[in-house]
């Protein structure tokens, strides 16, 4: 088989097809998986000189030495941050989905509207909206309402800043969970919750025992897919919170973005960056393995 | 053109969808590849089309090997099962296409499109789409695709099976009557035993890969070789009876419970070896006779009328018999009937390889 | 009958609450771009657009002034550039992965779901020294090349997809006529995933539009582009927030617009008919 391809239809035809990608994945991502490991190893400064200083930026980070003394406070941050928006997104999304099939066809399309809209707005937009919103002043949407009504205004980002951040971030991800999950009943057999109904489940038992169980994949890749997103995201949080108020929000990767942007140390920023690959390359051997990914893989029907 | 099949066998990782097959087509000869699905005839094609390569053995066209000749320039013409004509061209730029590959040059192009559709009736469809036709239509623009270049061998895969039972009839005829004309070498591959019997001049039977044999309907339909061809071949099928073959006194008798054949004289001699043998013996339903008039261990299960004929299924002990009785016979379900067979038309297999031991006429 | 009205009344008043913030935000942000003086917060006491004024009117920026179209015209280019690199290189390894059997194919094809998988944007250090190195920084044509291989894994799944749903009996039969695989591909098969075409180039586009992070980070502050422009804006100390939702908007509904082309074209797909598509 492959002979043949060699022969006939060519390494030629081969190299026009694939060649392209194959450069960009190496350029893009081999790359800078390289770079960033060889930076992690200097102390790349404002002066963009590689001076290699050994294992220099992990004492630091893990406390040897000369200590960070940030360090614990953002790991901490990290889990919060991450195990806060996780369930907000898939739990909120299964409930808005498995809610919204309930209710009348037009006003659950109208429901699942509003929670794709964040979908749909650019990250600065998003954290435009959140930033507003959440003004502490009573040029802020929720102040304007409150001091409308009466109330006092509150200073939402400085008194609860991880609370929005993970709303934030949850329901963006709400966004992609819903459409998942809906499109996932959509093709559960109608004639499956009927019988159920027939054999006299109520709709709670119907939900628990037939439609539930079914979506345990598309429940399992959203779980995986988001715990992935938002270990690595810093994104929105930079753009509502800027990890303020004094490191209050500051997760992981936004603070080795911070290094390297901010404060320009690149190699520091760097060693931050390899650690999180690292949890990235374990947590997807774990999920690949669980899933099986050849599952997906099907076979060529010409061969030449 | 000649095409020799030799040795050919296709490993699919696991599966062997094709197994030593050897096959001459001889020049202008209509081959069918008759199989049940999953038995390696549509592999057998598309090798001999060139999208496989043979894991072992050679295809020849004229004597020559193509196995390194890609499917372009074997100079074959395909009509497939599902026609797989351009949906995003009309029919005459689906005929075209061929030609425009190979630089013909407009003029020349244009003439053999016209000579084609007029051959094949299919001159107002011309500048519609797929979407726009009828399924026998389109089929026809495959047809007429495959055959504008001037193929040296026709290739078809299943081409009728996605036409209605009416228009399948007619397209039959057809294709048989185009293929005698143009005197093309084919190749057509159908798991429908009619469609094969009343088209091809050879029909090639496969199963589970292997060749079981070539031959003339006729053929295969009086001499089957063994007992996949028996059954395979005719509607409906031969009815399958395991017997023993014992010797009693000087005669030799099939037996079955209380089932007993005595074999006339002629067959003791070519059969007297099979003693004791464990046996098939293989009835035709058009070889039975019922006798409504004599009582026996038979019993009349189901009677379905088919117009011409009435197909009457008969529970013997131990088994159903499909039995073809005239019309005229009146048949009640649970009443007890005789039935007789003609010595001279029963076949007998060997149970355990499945070889056929005696045919009719042999 | 009656515990089943009363429990879907519940379900109502649930989404309801859900809904409730996020429409007040959506509703309160429309209200703030089109409505001058506000009362009791978030009515507007008379429509105008004068919050649009960024349309006629330049911005200032830094120590200079700058105008929204020149931003609206960057992000146009950086978006059409990485939308093009995307579509091409998808289109064609797309058809390669769903056709060519090679060595090496399944592990590219898993290789791309682990690359999506991986936020790319923690790389940005990285990818900051690589075109630094390359000389692509501060360029629009490099970052939209680095922003294009973002999306580049998920594009050749999705062009994939589209070439997988071909018949193979389509390929074979263009290759009895003539083709080799160049031909193939050029001649029937993108000619019949056009929709797939667009919905590829509107993915890399609408991403590429959105993008805030590798622009903000690998762009020099002279070339602004619409996000940029609208966090700088947002950094400022003194906010004016009609005058950004305004903003907004128009940084908004180009993608939305696109979002809604992208539906009507995934509709029309080709079909093919009949069995033997195996």
């Amino acid at each position: 088989m492959r002979d043949v391809l060699r022969k006939r239809s060519g390494r030629g035809a081969l190299a026009f097809f694939m060649g392209p990608s194959a450069a960009l994945v190496v350029l893009f991502y081999f790359v800078p998986v390289i770079l960033t490991f060889l930076i992690a190893f200097t102390s790349m400064g404002r002066t963009l000189l590689w001076d290699f200083i050994g294992l220099g930026n992990f004492a630091r980070l893990f406390g040897i030495g000369a200590r960070d003394p940030l360090v614990p406070r953002i790991l901490v941050n990290t889990v919060v941050f991450t195990l806060g928006a996780l369930p907000v997104t898939v739990i909120g999304g299964l409930l808005i989905s498995v809610f919204s099939m309930r209710v009348r066809p037009g006003a659950g399309l109208f429901f699942r509207s509003v929670f794709f809209i964040p979908r749909a707005l650019p990250p600065v937009v998003w954290g435009f909206l959140w930033a507003w919103s959440f003004e502490g002043t009573r040029y802020g949407l929720f102040n304007a309402i409150r001091s409308a009504v009466g109330l006092p205004i509150v200073q939402w980002l400085i008194r609860y800043p991880m609370i929005i951040v993970v709303l934030a971030n949850g329901f963006l991800g709400i966004s992609l969970a819903m459409l998942v999950f809906s499109a996932a009943i959509a093709t559960i057999p109608r004639d499956l919750t009927r019988a159920a109904e027939v054999d006299g489940a109520s709709e709670g038992q119907i939900t628990r025992h037939i439609i539930l169980p079914l979506l345990r994949w598309p429940i399992l890749t959203m779980t995986a897919w988001h715990l992935m997103s938002f270990l690595n995201s810093y994104v929105y949080v930079m753009l509502i919170t800027g990890g303020g108020p004094y490191y209050m929000t500051e997760v992981w990767s936004l603070y080795a973005y911070h290094m390297a942007f901010v404060q320009y140390r690149y190699g520091y920023g760097a060693a931050f960056v390899v650690l999180l690959v690292v949890v990235n390359v374990s947590l997807l051997l774990l999920v690949l393995r669980a899933f099986g990914m050849r599952r997906m893989l099907t076979r060529g029907k010409i061969e030449v | 053109m000649r095409v020799s099949v030799d040795r050919l066998t296709k490993q699919f990782r696991d599966v062997r969808a094709v197994a030593d097959l050897s096959l001459e087509i001889r020049d202008g000869e209509f081959m069918a590849l008759l199989g049940p699905s999953g038995c390696g005839k549509t592999t057998t094609l598309l090798t001999i089309a060139g999208f496989y390569k043979p894991t072992s053995g050679t295809i020849l066209f004229d004597g020559r090997v193509v196995d390194n000749v890609p499917p372009r320039d074997r100079n074959i013409g395909m009509v497939f099962q599902s026609y797989a004509l351009y949906p995003h061209m009309t029919a005459h730029d689906n005929i075209a296409f061929p030609l425009k590959l190979r630089r013909v040059p407009r003029q020349e192009r244009e003439t053999r499109i016209k000579t084609v559709a007029a051959m094949l009736g299919i001159e107002d469809v011309l500048p519609r789409r797929p979407g726009e036709m009828s399924g026998g239509q389109q089929q026809r623009v495959a047809l007429a695709r495959a055959l504008v270049k001037k193929p040296g061998l026709l290739l078809l895969d299943e081409p009728l099976s996605n036409l209605d039972a009416k228009l399948r009839i007619v397209m039959r005829a057809e294709l048989k009557r185009l293929q005698k004309d143009l005197g093309i070498t084919t190749i057509f591959v159908t798991h429908d035993q009619t469609e094969a019997m009343t088209m091809a001049d050879r029909i090639a039977v496969q199963h589970q890969g292997a060749l079981q044999q070539v031959g003339s309907p006729e053929d295969l339909y009086r001499r089957p070789a063994n007992l996949f061809v028996a059954g395979f071949m005719g509607t409906p099928p031969m009815n399958f009876l395991d017997v023993s073959l014992e010797a009693t006194g000087d005669a030799l008798v099939l037996r079955r419970e209380s089932f007993r054949f005595s074999l006339p004289d002629p067959l003791k001699q070519s059969l007297g070896h099979l003693v004791d043998r464990k046996l098939i013996l293989g009835l035709r339903p058009e070889d039975i006779e019922i006798k409504p008039e004599e009582a026996s261990q038979a019993e009349v299960y189901v009677v379905e009328p088919l117009g011409r004929e009435a197909l009457v299924t008969v529970k013997v002990p131990g088994a159903m018999l499909k039995v073809l009785a005239p019309p005229h016979i009146q048949l009640q379900a649970g009443t007890h009937v005789g039935w007789h067979v003609m010595p001279d038309r029963i076949y007998l297999f060997d149970a355990g390889t499945e070889e056929a031991l005696l045919v009719p006429g042999s | 009958m009656r515990s089943r009205n009363w429990r879907r009344s519940l379900w109502y008043l649930l989404l309801a609450l859900v809904a409730a913030p996020f429409l007040v935000m959506y509703v309160g942000f429309f209200l703030r771009a089109f409505g001058e003086g506000m009362t009791l917060g978030i009515i507007p006491r008379q429509w105008g657009i004068t919050s649009f004024r960024f349309m006629w009117q330049p911005i200032a920026w830094g120590l200079g002034r700058t105008t929204m179209w020149a931003a609206f015209g960057n992000t146009v280019v950086f978006a059409t550039v990485s939308g093009l690199v995307v579509t091409a290189v998808c289109m064609l390894a797309g058809y390669a992965l769903s056709r060519v059997e090679f060595r090496g194919k399944d592990f590219f094809l898993v290789l791309q779901l682990i690359l999506h998988a991986v936020p790319g944007q923690i790389l940005l250090i990285a990818i900051f020294f690589l075109l630094l190195y390359l000389g692509l920084l501060h360029r629009l044509s490099g970052v939209a090349l680095a922003r294009a291989s973002l999306e580049i894994p998920l594009g050749i799944w999705m062009a994939k997809g589209f070439f997988d749903g071909i018949p193979w009996d389509v390929e074979r039969s263009a290759m009895v006529d003539g083709c080799n695989r160049f031909q193939v591909w050029y001649r029937i098969f993108l000619p019949l995933v056009r929709p797939g075409i667009a919905a590829v180039f509107i993915w890399g586009f609408l991403f590429a539009w959105h993008d805030f992070i590798y622009v903000y980070t690998l762009l020099p502050g002279t070339i602004k582009l619409m996000s940029t422009l609208i966090q700088n804006l947002l950094a400022t100390e003194v906010v004016d927030y009609g005058y950004l939702a305004a903003l907004s908007l128009v940084y908004t509904i180009p993608p939305l617009a696109l979002f809604v082309f992208l539906q009507r074209a995934l509709l029309k797909v080709p079909v093919f008919g009949g069995k033997g598509t195996a």
